[in-house]
């Protein structure tokens, strides 16, 4: 997992919480580096599911919704940074739908070594687009806060149906009708 | 107290956690610059492989192109003496030849003597047709430019051809279409070789019929005619397919034509590239099975001239009547042809018995040809038909003496053999009717040897070691009424300059001991002898390449004359130094 997911989650939890909040869940946590991240250096995942779960333990907010927050967040900040990548695209839709072919391409050529979830997408008619995430960590609900994100950012449509799938894979239906 | 060391510890956690990230980030840049300083040098070192590399092919290919040019070289001095072996030969050939000429010859020697004549000249020409292709190759040749006879110089062909097409019992004429000028400037020798090569290709390809060569007027301005030649065969024919290879230099229509039928493949690739250096165009009409039909067309400089044009109406046997029969039918259209634009009013018979009596016997000629000596001698009329005729001629393919006794026998006047020069045929028609020609419209076949005035005086010294050569050249010389001295090489040329004084010296380029180059030096040099220092030297070699000219007039040579010897250069050459020496 990229360094930059744990030094914004940090970041998210120091602006949300407080300060010792982070210090709390880096103590608890028992991580390799002492909770130092850098964005440009990668690390396990098992290390934002421990950062993620002691966060829910601490304030009593379901991990789920935790990460639903965080998603939302992330994508402010990703939108600051990467600003190209949102607006060369016609839409909502047409957005969503660019992130495995596209988004995902220019990551690579910057981190050759991520390890990037699969999106795959498909209209079921023009204004409905349905949106397939699908990776080994099981970050489901972090991908649902990184699309409302961008349903604040593009202040159009709205997530309609969200599916979790026999194979683990979760199922989004997103819509920009009415 | 406690609280506030407990914040210190807090602070002191995140600085150390900062700094720790703050190292892992330098560790990353540290490792991204160390890849890409590696990626750099790896991809410099490729960089100069390539390069070392490309300066490798490079030297490789100057080497080969080296070696390709050395060879190329080679070849040029291969070239340079196979035409002089080839030269010296045939200079005998064509200066006995010329000689033969001159001794007492009845008219079926002198018809012999004519066809060596032709072919060894013909043979001379293929010798500078190889030279040529060289030249192609290297886009070298240039046309020569010089005064023509156009139907002299396609009749001519009929001799060249003639034991070819007489051995496969072909009909070979030539088909005149009306309008088209005769003198022009351009080059015969080149005309005469694409007509040769067409002519002996479709001699080759067929087993039975006829070859017959078609000239026809394309345009014409003031300063030019585009003359088309045809050449129509009645043989195999080409398919489509292989038509399209047949230019190409080595290449025939398949790899069995070249077994069968023989042949080196260069033909059609020089003529293409003659036609195309004579502003025409070349190509092939045909179908299997149907005979070929090659052609092309040549743009000509015209010429006036007050010389007789073999094209031209001359209608001066008016009153006289013929009758002909010939087995070809296209044969007899063209002999009938001739004689029509001579004014004799000509009939085709096509069954032998069925011609009758002519209206008048007198100024009444026959035509027979086609037969043979059995058919001859089982017409049974035939000498009755014969005698009521005043001239008869037999066209004959076979020049034996069995079927010149036969055809005595029966009657005729005259055997013309085949294939035969109609045009040539009105004088002999003329004379046979006694018929004064006026003295422009006569031919000159071969223009005599004359004795020019005043030669006996000039002292010629002829330095030459072939003894095909000395004789030729001494024969020819005396024969001019010159008194002329042979000396074998440079040395002995020397020598007999010692004793004896000499007007004019010829030259050889190429001997043993010491060459005409060498011994003009030292002529030049001071040991001219008795003769005067600057005594003409004319270079006389067969080894015709660029640039031996030029070799010869360093050397402080005066003239220059390519061999074989021809009688006529030879004589101009004389008649220009004789007034300097003079």
């Amino acid at each position: 997992m990229k360094g930059l997911i744990f030094t914004e989650f940090l970041t998210m939890v120091e602006q949300k919480f407080s300060i010792d909040m982070v210090d709390e869940i880096i103590e608890m946590s028992e991580l390799p580096h002492g909770g130092a991240y850098t964005s440009v250096g990668t690390y396990s995942h098992l290390e934002m599911n421990a950062l993620v779960s002691n966060l829910s333990q601490k304030t009593g907010i379901p991990l789920g919704s935790l990460l639903v927050v965080f998603g939302e967040y992330l994508f402010q900040t990703l939108a600051k940074s990467y600003p190209h990548f949102i607006n060369g695209s016609k839409g909502l839709l047409d957005f969503l739908g660019s992130i495995e072919n596209y988004i995902h391409i220019e990551v690579k050529k910057l981190y050759p070594d991520a390890e990037l979830p699969k999106f795959s997408s498909h209209y079921t008619d023009k204004n409905t687009l349905e949106l397939t995430y699908q990776s080994e960590r099981h970050y489901g609900d972090l991908a649902e806060g990184l699309i409302i994100g961008a349903i604040q950012h593009f202040k159009t449509g709205k997530l309609v149906h969200k599916e979790k799938l026999a194979d683990g894979s979760v199922k989004f239906v997103i819509t920009t009708h009415g | 107290m406690d609280n506030l060391i407990e914040v210190e510890s807090k602070w002191e956690k995140r600085y150390f956690r900062e700094r720790e990230a703050r190292r892992q980030a330098e560790k990353l840049l540290e490792e991204k610059s160390l890849a890409l300083f590696e990626q750099n040098e790896r991809l410099k070192n490729l960089t100069e492989n390539l390069e070392k590399l490309v300066k490798q092919r490079t030297n490789e290919l100057e080497e080969a192109l080296e070696n390709a040019n050395q060879a190329n070289l080679a070849k040029r001095d291969f070239f340079a003496n196979i035409s002089h072996e080839l030269r010296t030969p045939l200079n005998g050939i064509i200066g006995m030849t010329h000689l033969l000429f001159d001794t007492n010859l009845n008219n079926i020697q002198k018809d012999f003597n004519h066809t060596i004549l032709v072919s060894s000249e013909i043979l001379l020409n293929l010798i500078n047709d190889i030279l040529d292709f060289s030249k192609i190759e290297a886009g070298k040749i240039e046309l020569e430019q010089i005064s023509f006879h156009l139907g002299e110089t396609v009749y001519e062909i009929l001799d060249v051809l003639s034991s070819k097409v007489n051995e496969k019992g072909l009909e070979l004429y030539v088909e005149e279409g009306s309008g088209i000028p005769s003198n022009f400037i351009g080059d015969p020798i080149k005309l005469k070789q694409i007509l040769i090569n067409l002519a002996s290709n479709a001699i080759k390809f067929t087993e039975r019929g006829e070859v017959k060569i078609r000239l026809s007027l394309v345009s014409e301005s003031e300063k030019t005619a585009e003359i088309k030649f045809e050449i129509i065969d009645t043989g195999i024919g080409i398919s489509n397919e292989k038509i399209s290879k047949l230019f190409s230099p080595f290449t025939q229509a398949d790899a069995s034509t070249n077994r069968k039928f023989g042949g080196t493949g260069l033909g059609l690739s020089i003529s293409k590239k003659l036609v195309e250096l004579m502003e025409g165009e070349i190509g092939i009409d045909s179908k299997p099975g149907c005979g070929s039909n090659f052609w092309f067309t040549a743009k000509f400089t015209k010429q006036d001239s007050s010389k007789v044009s073999y094209f031209e109406n001359n209608p001066i046997l008016i009153n006289h009547e013929a009758h002909i029969f010939e087995e070809n039918e296209g044969l007899a259209q063209t002999l009938k042809h001739h004689l029509d634009r001579w004014g004799i009013s000509t009939q085709i018979h096509s069954k032998l018995e069925e011609i009758g009596s002519p209206q008048n016997s007198k100024n009444s000629l026959i035509f027979i040809g086609g037969v043979n000596e059995s058919k001859l001698l089982e017409t049974t009329n035939l000498q009755s038909i014969l005698s009521n005729f005043e001239y008869s001629f037999f066209l004959s393919k076979e020049k034996s003496s069995k079927i010149s006794s036969i055809c005595r026998d029966l009657g005729f006047t005259q055997m013309l053999f085949k294939p035969t020069k109609f045009p040539y045929l009105f004088e002999e028609l003329c004379a046979a009717l006694r018929i004064e020609i006026h003295e422009n419209q006569k031919e000159e076949l071969s223009s005599p040897l004359t004795k020019l005035e005043g030669l006996e005086n000039i002292r010629i010294l002829l330095v030459e070691d072939n003894l095909i050569n000395q004789k030729v050249g001494l024969a020819i010389l005396n024969k001019m009424g010159c008194n002329a001295q042979v000396a074998g090489n440079g040395i002995i040329a020397l020598q007999k300059m010692q004793e004896q004084e000499f007007d004019l010296i010829f030259m050889d380029y190429q001997m043993p001991e010491l060459d005409g180059y060498e011994t003009t030096i030292r002529i030049r040099n001071g040991h001219h002898g008795k003769s005067k220092p600057n005594i003409p030297i004319i270079a006389m070699t067969a080894n015709a390449m660029k640039g031996d000219q030029e070799k010869c007039m360093e050397a402080g040579m005066n003239g220059f004359l390519s061999k074989p010897i021809i009688q006529k250069e030879l004589q101009d050459t004389l008649q220009f130094w004789k007034k300097t020496i003079e």
